[in-house]
């Protein structure tokens, strides 16, 4: 889970990790209020998660409440990337002398986290790791970073003296967050020395792992905060794994396991098909919750079939199979419907299937279950609709 | 002879009295796995399908020689239970749960490393060496015994795979589930190692998929040179980057991790990448039953 830059922030000020004073607004009035605590002058900023948004004139400095209400007024609402963005932080200006790069993130080759420095921070990451000396890395060998191997870490990166310590402090910090909140990545770019000779995160971007959210109640609470749209909610009310594809597609997919569910996807595109999404039911699914799946699939516009993949390994057969003919009979979906399971209580599973209008693939590969789908929905767009 | 595990393997189950881990330990006594205990702490004194379960590893090694542990306890129990595995001296543990924390994930695999246990998983379909024994949730009648062996990230791909095969009349000697997770235990190049060295083991088949940089170290290590033939198929060709794809591991982040950088790197190395599953059983199936007419 990425949190946004306020979020970060917040978690940055419980780790004792220096931010400029800022609140979240979600209006242009809102704007105008904090701009004014903060004595007129200030940064508006989008919250999105897409980077690249001071180009995209979503980082916008103003001079005075009003100003700021402009500001906000014309950034929220805005869509950047695919994200609708429903919030601005207003933060105070700072005025920079020098700005680093700071992060703490999984290597996932070694599985183990790496600590990332530079002296020279405030641009793309990636275009630092191509100069020369620019970035400094460390992997380490658990998830804790003593106060020692953080100043020799800023020290290769080329501080000194109190900035050097100052900076090794916010690092250990970050190292401690990672750890604690169970963070894939910590990033602080740039870490802002200011004329006064101030660190502060000017930046901030943490991903949570998804996996440990419960057990964290500020992650909770972050969580309740990324909606996402309609469809990746109802998955997740399901308790399915869902990625929306092509808008225009025509296929829609529901596999148990990702690894399946890929290779269908793959076999759909490989045979010219469309595929509208990406469904992993995972594993032990139930009875109403493979119908869910189904409705969930079949709410999709432009949905002329739907490719149902399921092995009855840790899921079941037949439970899978009860589950379709719910939808079925209470439905009447038009979309056509091919079925390939194999596993536990597969006889009873055809049975049942039988007795239905759709294609069943018992003994064979995901690729005839896919070609059987598009011959069906051709023939149907040749005939005009189901006879 | 397969790898990893044969009919002579004694099994633990971590988590037995739990309904997944009833109904497995149910399954895997069916197939012939030599369930010797379960543990589950508080209940020991209890039975399982006649299995006896016990409060702590310590007691299943003790009482029952147990050597090999499947773990199937809920994702934050997962850590705790791997250690107190690891910890004991087991050799192989199969870590069946998904949705295992990362940084547990990385927890146990500094343990396992640090005590010579292998740990399979997490988020895997667990082992199988068709009719000699299972540590895992696999339906054991789509997987024939044969010659091929069977190293892959995802379990329904395994599925698909050993059961296409078994249409057509070819098994394997041993199917190893990895899992679908960013940071596992044993990687490609670990079980690719085993199969070097098994008799029964006359190629190879990795099914990798999109994410992280599995397929690449495997890649690294064939070049070396590589004793049997090794077939590959690489899922996720047409997924959309940035997106994560079911798996915890299965993301294209920038030019990490792509389908085509896999498929490159593996040719390279003498694999024969297919781009389809059903092109990858048939030229499998191909090459076993030429060698066996010979």
């Amino acid at each position: 889970m990425n949190l946004f830059e306020f979020q970060a922030k917040q978690l940055f000020k419980q780790y004792g990790i220096p931010i400029p004073c800022g609140v979240a607004a979600l209006s242009g009035r809102e704007a105008a209020d904090e701009a004014g605590k903060l004595g007129g002058a200030a940064v508006i900023k989008a919250q999105v998660h897409a980077g690249g948004r001071g180009k995209a004139g979503l980082v916008r400095l103003v001079g005075n409440p009003a100003e700021a209400e402009q500001a906000a007024r014309e950034i929220i609402g805005q869509t950047y990337r695919g994200e609708l963005v429903s919030r601005v932080l207003v933060e105070e200006k700072l005025s920079v002398a020098q700005e680093f790069y700071l992060s703490v993130t999984m290597d996932w080759s070694k599985g183990l986290p790496v600590v990332l420095a530079s002296s020279q921070g405030g641009v793309d990451i990636e275009e630092l790791a191509k100069k020369e000396k620019g970035i400094v890395m460390r992997s380490l060998d658990n998830l804790e970073l003593s106060y020692y191997k953080a100043v020799e870490i800023l020290s290769d990166a080329g501080l000194k003296n109190k900035v050097l310590t100052g900076a090794a402090r916010v690092l250990t910090r970050i190292v401690r967050l990672f750890r604690e909140a169970e963070a894939l990545t910590v990033e602080i770019n740039p870490l802002v020395l200011t004329a006064d000779g101030v660190l502060i995160a000017a930046d901030a971007k943490v991903t949570l792992d998804d996996e440990a959210l419960e057990r964290h109640p500020v992650g909770w609470e972050l969580a309740q905060e990324d909606a996402g749209d309609d469809f990746a909610r109802r998955a997740r009310e399901i308790g399915v794994s869902y990625v929306q594809l092509d808008e225009g597609g025509e296929i829609g997919i529901i596999a148990g396991g990702a690894g399946l569910a890929m290779a269908t996807m793959d076999a759909v595109a490989q045979q010219g098909g469309r595929p509208v999404n990406f469904l992993d039911t995972g594993g032990g699914i139930s009875r109403d919750r493979m119908a869910a799946a189904l409705r969930l699939v079949l709410a999709n516009n432009g949905v002329k079939g739907v490719v149902i993949n399921i092995f009855g390994g840790i899921n079941n057969c037949l439970t899978v199979a009860q589950g379709i003919t719910d939808v079925v009979d209470s439905d009447h979906p038009a979309a056509e419907i091919v079925v390939k399971t194999r596993g536990h209580s597969q006889e009873e599973a055809w049975s049942l299937l039988a007795k239905y209008d759709m294609g069943v693939v018992k003994c064979g590969t995901t690729v005839e279950a896919v070609r059987m789908l598009l011959r069906s929905i051709q023939k149907n767009n040749c005939c005009g609709g189901r006879t | 002879m397969a790898i990893l595990i044969d009919s002579g393997t004694r099994i633990l189950i971590q988590g037995i009295t739990g309904s997944q881990g009833s109904y497995h330990a149910g399954l895997m006594l069916e197939c012939g796995s030599r369930v010797v205990a379960g543990v589950t702490p508080g209940r020991g004194g209890e039975t399982v399908h006649g299995i006896p379960v016990y409060d702590t590893v310590r007691d299943a090694v003790r009482e029952q020689g147990a050597e090999a542990s499947m773990i199937l306890v809920p994702p934050f129990a997962v850590l705790d239970a791997a250690a107190e595995a690891i910890e004991n001296g087991l050799r192989l543990v199969v870590i069946i749960t998904e949705h295992v924390p990362i940084h547990d994930a990385v927890k146990i695999k500094q343990l396992a490393d640090s005590r010579n246990c292998m740990v399979i998983g997490p988020n895997t379909i667990g082992i199988i060496s068709p009719r000699l024994s299972k540590i895992g949730i696999m339906p054991e009648f789509l997987y024939k015994p044969g010659s091929v062996g069977l190293v892959s990230r995802s379990g329904t791909l395994s599925h698909e795979v050993a059961s296409n095969l078994m249409d057509k009349g070819v098994g394997l000697s041993t199917c190893v589930g990895i899992g679908g997770d960013p940071v596992r235990g044993a990687d490609f190049v670990d079980v690719l190692r085993l199969f070097a060295g098994d008799p029964q083991t006359e190629a190879v088949i990795m099914i990798g998929e999109i994410g992280g940089i599995a397929e690449e170290k495997a890649a690294e290590y064939l070049k070396e040179g590589y004793p049997k033939p090794v077939y590959a198929f690489i899922a996720g060709r047409t997924a959309p980057p940035g997106r994560r794809m079911g798996h915890a591991g299965a993301i294209v982040e920038g030019s990490q991790g792509t389908v085509e950088s896999k498929e490159k790197l593996l040719r390279d190395a003498g694999v024969r990448v297919l781009p389809r599953l059903d092109e990858l059983v048939d030229v499998v199936a191909q090459l076993v039953k030429s060698k066996n007419s010979v």
